[in-house]
């Protein structure tokens, strides 16, 4: 029963964006121009501190725009009322936040689809590069931890009079440790490398923010949510 | 309950009290009792009151934490209070750890923040949560909401502290290139008897500060009842 | 042994702490006086509505 609710859910999310399609085109532009900033920032034709800052730039990037996600994740329940009918539905609280770190992180994955090969094309190709399958693992696990805490922290944001600019407020500090993390993994693996265990306890950092924060997400939302 | 507080000895006089014998009492041993550090000198001086308000800030943010996990469990709106009162304190007392840290990096590092140190860093990431817990409460309406909304971010600074711990340290390598030892980290006798005078100053002052604090908010709310019955008999 | 330099950067620490403690009394003081401010007003209400 509480599967079939969060794959309707889920699909609810995943149906109107298709057709409305505001959020993830928005995100692709997003990223792509901030790549490009990013490489006139570093200076253009030969960027200053090479792949390291590169890769740097790419966790804040993906950060940010993970934000325009969340920033519109109760939108469009709020605008068209849809959030009193999924509330006067006999589902579990919990469940309503699963399902929208599910879509959260299907919208980041299907983003990212697009903005890791801009990335490759921006700054990767010639020169050294990150280990790919570290990068895309990183990459999945921080995805993992931003949906399940980002949709949390919106349903906060939502209650607030400014409610756009709240949620980067509520929600940076916590990517300061996550990014720190990801950096530290992906990094650590452009030569001179590090040792692979080295990548993999910064690796299994990232899943464990990932549980600690599915975790209290699970736990908190039904105080999120209104009665 | 007893509201009136005159000279009979309430918890907020008592804990003044006991702050003010041990204030004085911790920065007479700091400058006239405990020998110069061998390594730091006279400098290390700063340690004996930066690391007691830092750690008396982590104590509030931790009282803080746990009355909002109560005030979840039970609703009770007093709890509320007792939740933003101290995450308020620890914001002021945390304010003052950043800076007089930033003064023991210039005196033992030579620079105004150093990004080696992982217990700076660990402590910056937490005072930037607690500064948007200040964000969520001011643009929240007074109220049942703004209460367990506030609860809830304040819990989830419980999950931050740890993954910010970890996460700094396992980061090293990306904020400073050198392993950083602590200088500071062996203390014999003497030191850590000035160091624990100090601690327990600065934690009544805290405690003073707090009950204080609590009481100023209880009157602020039966101000607002009396001022909504006197103009509603008009 | 004591550098003067050190001595300046310790006595701020400490000045530090007594100003922030100073400026609490300083605020706790003008919320006493907005409480004083505001109970006058409700005085003035109730004495308003007894006359009346």
């Amino acid at each position: 029963m509480s599967r079939r609710a969060l794959v309707a859910l889920v699909r609810k999310d995943l149906v109107l964006e298709l057709r409305g399609s505001e959020v993830v085109l928005a995100m692709v532009a997003f990223v792509v121009a901030s790549f490009v900033l990013f490489r006139f920032g570093l200076g253009g034709g030969r960027p200053a501190g090479g792949t390291r800052a590169a890769t740097g730039m790419l966790w804040v990037a993906i950060v940010f725009t993970a934000m325009l996600a969340l920033t519109r994740s109760f939108a469009r329940e709020r605008e068209h009322g849809i959030w009193d009918g999924l509330l006067a539905a006999p589902i579990d609280r919990a469940l309503l936040w699963l399902a929208r770190a599910c879509s959260t992180c299907i919208f980041l994955v299907a983003v990212q689809v697009v903005a890791l090969p801009a990335f490759w094309l921006f700054f990767l190709q010639d020169g050294p590069a990150p280990d790919y399958g570290v990068l895309v693992a990183a990459v999945l696990l921080a995805d993992v931890g931003i949906a399940a805490l980002g949709s949390l922290v919106a349903g906060l944001a939502s209650a607030g009079r400014a409610r756009e600019v709240l949620l980067p407020v509520l929600f940076l500090p916590f990517a300061i440790p996550l990014v720190l993390g990801a950096v530290s993994a992906t990094t650590g693996t452009i030569s001179p490398q590090t040792s692979g265990l080295h990548t993999l306890e910064r690796l299994g950092y990232l899943g464990l923010y990932d549980t600690v924060f599915v975790l209290f997400g699970w736990g908190l939302f039904e105080f999120v949510v209104e009665d | 309950m007893n509201t009136t507080s005159g000279a009979r000895l309430d918890r907020a006089t008592s804990a003044a009290l006991v702050a003010a014998v041990l204030m004085p009492v911790a920065l007479g041993l700091i400058f006239f009792y405990v020998p110069n550090d061998v390594d730091q000198g006279f400098s290390q001086r700063i340690f004996y009151f930066h690391v007691p308000i830092a750690m008396t800030t982590y104590a509030l943010f931790a009282w803080g934490a746990l009355n909002a996990a109560r005030y979840l469990w039970t609703g009770d709106m007093g709890l509320d209070l007792r939740s933003y009162v101290p995450m308020h304190l620890g914001v002021i007392f945390g304010t003052l750890t950043l800076v007089t840290g930033s003064i023991w990096a210039k005196v033992s590092w030579g620079t105004w923040w150093y990004w080696g140190s992982t217990e700076l860093n660990t402590f910056l990431i937490i005072f930037l949560f607690y500064c948007a817990y200040f964000m969520l409460r001011f643009s929240v309406e007074p109220g049942e909401r703004r209460a367990r909304y506030s609860a809830v971010y304040a819990l989830l600074g419980v999950g931050l502290i740890p993954i910010s711990v970890l996460a700094v340290h396992l980061g090293q390598d990306v904020i400073h290139p050198v392993t950083f030892t602590d200088r500071g980290a062996n203390m014999d006798g003497t030191m850590l008897f000035t160091f624990l005078m100090a601690l327990a100053a600065m934690l009544s002052l805290a405690v003073a500060m707090y009950l204080v604090e609590l009481r100023g908010k209880r009157l602020d709310e039966q101000v607002t009842r009396l001022r909504r019955l006197a103009e509603g008999t008009r | 042994m004591i550098r003067e330099t050190y001595v300046h950067y310790v006595a701020a620490v400490y000045a530090l702490a007594w100003l922030v403690t100073l400026a609490y009394v300083v605020i706790l003081n003008s919320k006493l006086g907005r409480l004083e401010r505001e109970l006058d007003e409700i005085a003035g209400l109730l004495e308003a509505k007894a006359d009346g």
